[in-house]
């Protein structure tokens, strides 16, 4: 047996480890839990092994997230098993207007921004409804008033955000000016 | 850490208003349109901005040399609808874009101003509105790159099994660590042994019951003589609180000669007797 191959049990292990955390595990946060003395290496080739088992798997996935130098791993069931979910109606959450992802979006790039904030970039008052949507959905939370005349509210994203959106970080956003420059918009 | 490219391309969305599933490309020339479907109509844009932005990317105009004069032409047409259409609330948003673009429009017509001697830059007065234009549709953008991202709950779930509970086994009996632990308790039993606090056995009653007694008996008595010195602080305090309460119920009296001399008490019933 060479050096890199993992020992079945450990590929078992992990898998064990992935499926009872509901967030995503980085490799330090695996070798903690696995024993400190298991290198690196050997770990990685049980997350690969891992992998290629759940390729063959129809509805569930080993899914790497993250950057290059912190990834992250978390078994997940894919869009295939949607259709089979649509009995349980709580499960299907609303889906989000044009203008909730734009104040998301706002909120994701420019926290902590405030409502008025965003109503000077979309040109219309900003609905409090949507506010309320995408707090309810655990994206968004408030950071607090701003210590400015009429100490305005400020938004921010929260953790739930980056892991629903399959972010490991908010610096895992790309940077807001690339989405526009001058001379851009033109078609 | 590297940042993620955008595939602008991707994300390109197309502005264009629908009715029906028919793209609209020009409002009816008539300018009447049921006022249900201006309403449906303007719910596509999300606002001025957006409006604008259709405007200039249907009549392909480069952003950075905006033809104001036309633009808002264009613009005010659109407000005419609106206003046609008697919907007022809906209006107010746009009226301020139309504000602001002639604004922007007259300011060019001004002359330009005359060279100073300083050379400042003249501002183009379509910069701040260019400035605007380009940062809303960064956020329209961004949007898209969002909503285009797999999403937990709608493109996948997170699978999890119960962990199990991790309490620790319980621990089997043994007699011996139980008889140990009980000589343990016995032995420092032994070492610590309880008091019992018993209540001071000084009472005011009994102390004026005492002073009347022996005020009884003598003529005139020495405050020294009722101060028992066994009883200590205590047994002060409780003669003077007993001394003051005999004086207050009109039992007793007191008398000082000197200076830090003797003080002497006496009944005052029995000194009205000898009177």
């Amino acid at each position: 047996m060479s050096k890199t191959t993992p020992p079945d049990g450990l590929i078992e292990l992990i898998e064990a480890l992935l499926l009872v955390q509901r967030r995503p595990l980085t490799l330090s946060e695996l070798q903690q839990a696995v024993g400190g003395e298991t290198p690196p290496a050997l770990l990685e080739a049980a997350l690969l092994a891992l992998q290629q088992r759940y390729a063959q798997h129809r509805y569930i996935n080993l899914r790497q997230s993250g950057s290059q130098t912190q990834p992250q791993w978390q078994l997940v069931a894919d869009q295939s098993l949607a259709p089979y979910l649509a009995g349980q109606t709580d499960i299907k959450p609303a889906k989000l207007s044009r203008a909730a992802h734009e104040i998301l979006a706002l909120i994701a790039w420019r926290q902590p921004i405030t409502r008025g904030e965003i109503e000077a970039v979309r040109g219309v008052a900003v609905n409090t409804g949507i506010i309320r949507q995408l707090t309810e959905r655990g994206w968004v939370q408030s950071l607090g008033l701003r210590d400015s005349p009429g100490r305005p509210e400020q938004f921010g994203t929260t953790p739930a955000f980056l892991q629903d959106f399959g972010l490991p970080s908010l610096e895992a956003l790309p940077d807001f000016e690339q989405f526009a420059g001058r001379g851009d918009i033109d078609v | 850490m590297s940042k993620p490219s955008v595939p602008m391309a991707a994300i390109w969305r197309d502005a264009s208003p629908r009715i029906d599933g028919q793209t609209m490309e020009q409002l009816p020339l008539d300018l009447y349109i049921p006022a249900d479907a201006l309403a449906i109509w303007l719910a596509e844009f999300e606002g001025p901005l957006d409006l604008l932005l259709y405007l200039i990317r249907k009549n392909n105009i480069d952003i950075l040399d905006i033809p104001i004069a036309e633009i808002t032409a264009q613009y005010l047409s659109y407000i005419d609808v609106i206003k046609k259409s008697k919907q007022v609330e809906l209006a107010a948003e746009y009226l301020v874009m139309a504000a602001w673009l002639a604004e922007i429009k007259s300011r060019m017509l001004l002359p330009a101003p005359p060279p100073q001697e300083v050379e400042e830059p003249v501002e183009d007065p379509r910069a701040q509105l260019i400035e605007r234009l380009i940062e809303y549709e960064r956020a329209t953008r961004a949007a898209d790159w969002l909503a285009q991202l797999p999403q937990q709950g709608r493109d996948w779930f997170t699978a999890s099994i119960q962990p199990p509970p991790i309490n620790k086994p319980p621990l089997a009996a043994d007699l011996d660590a139980l008889v140990k632990a009980a000589r343990g308790l016995i032995r420092r039993g032994e070492l610590t042994r309880a008091h019992k606090i018993r209540r001071e056995p000084l009472s005011i009653s009994a102390k004026m019951r005492q002073i009347r007694r022996q005020l009884d008996n003598g003529d005139v008595i020495a405050l020294s003589s009722i101060i028992d010195a066994a009883e200590g602080e205590m047994g002060v305090a409780v003669s003077v609180v007993a001394i003051t309460e005999l004086a207050r119920e009109g039992t007793l009296d007191w008398q000082q000669s000197q200076a830090f001399g003797p003080i002497w008490l006496w009944s005052r019933e029995k000194a009205k007797g000898t009177k």
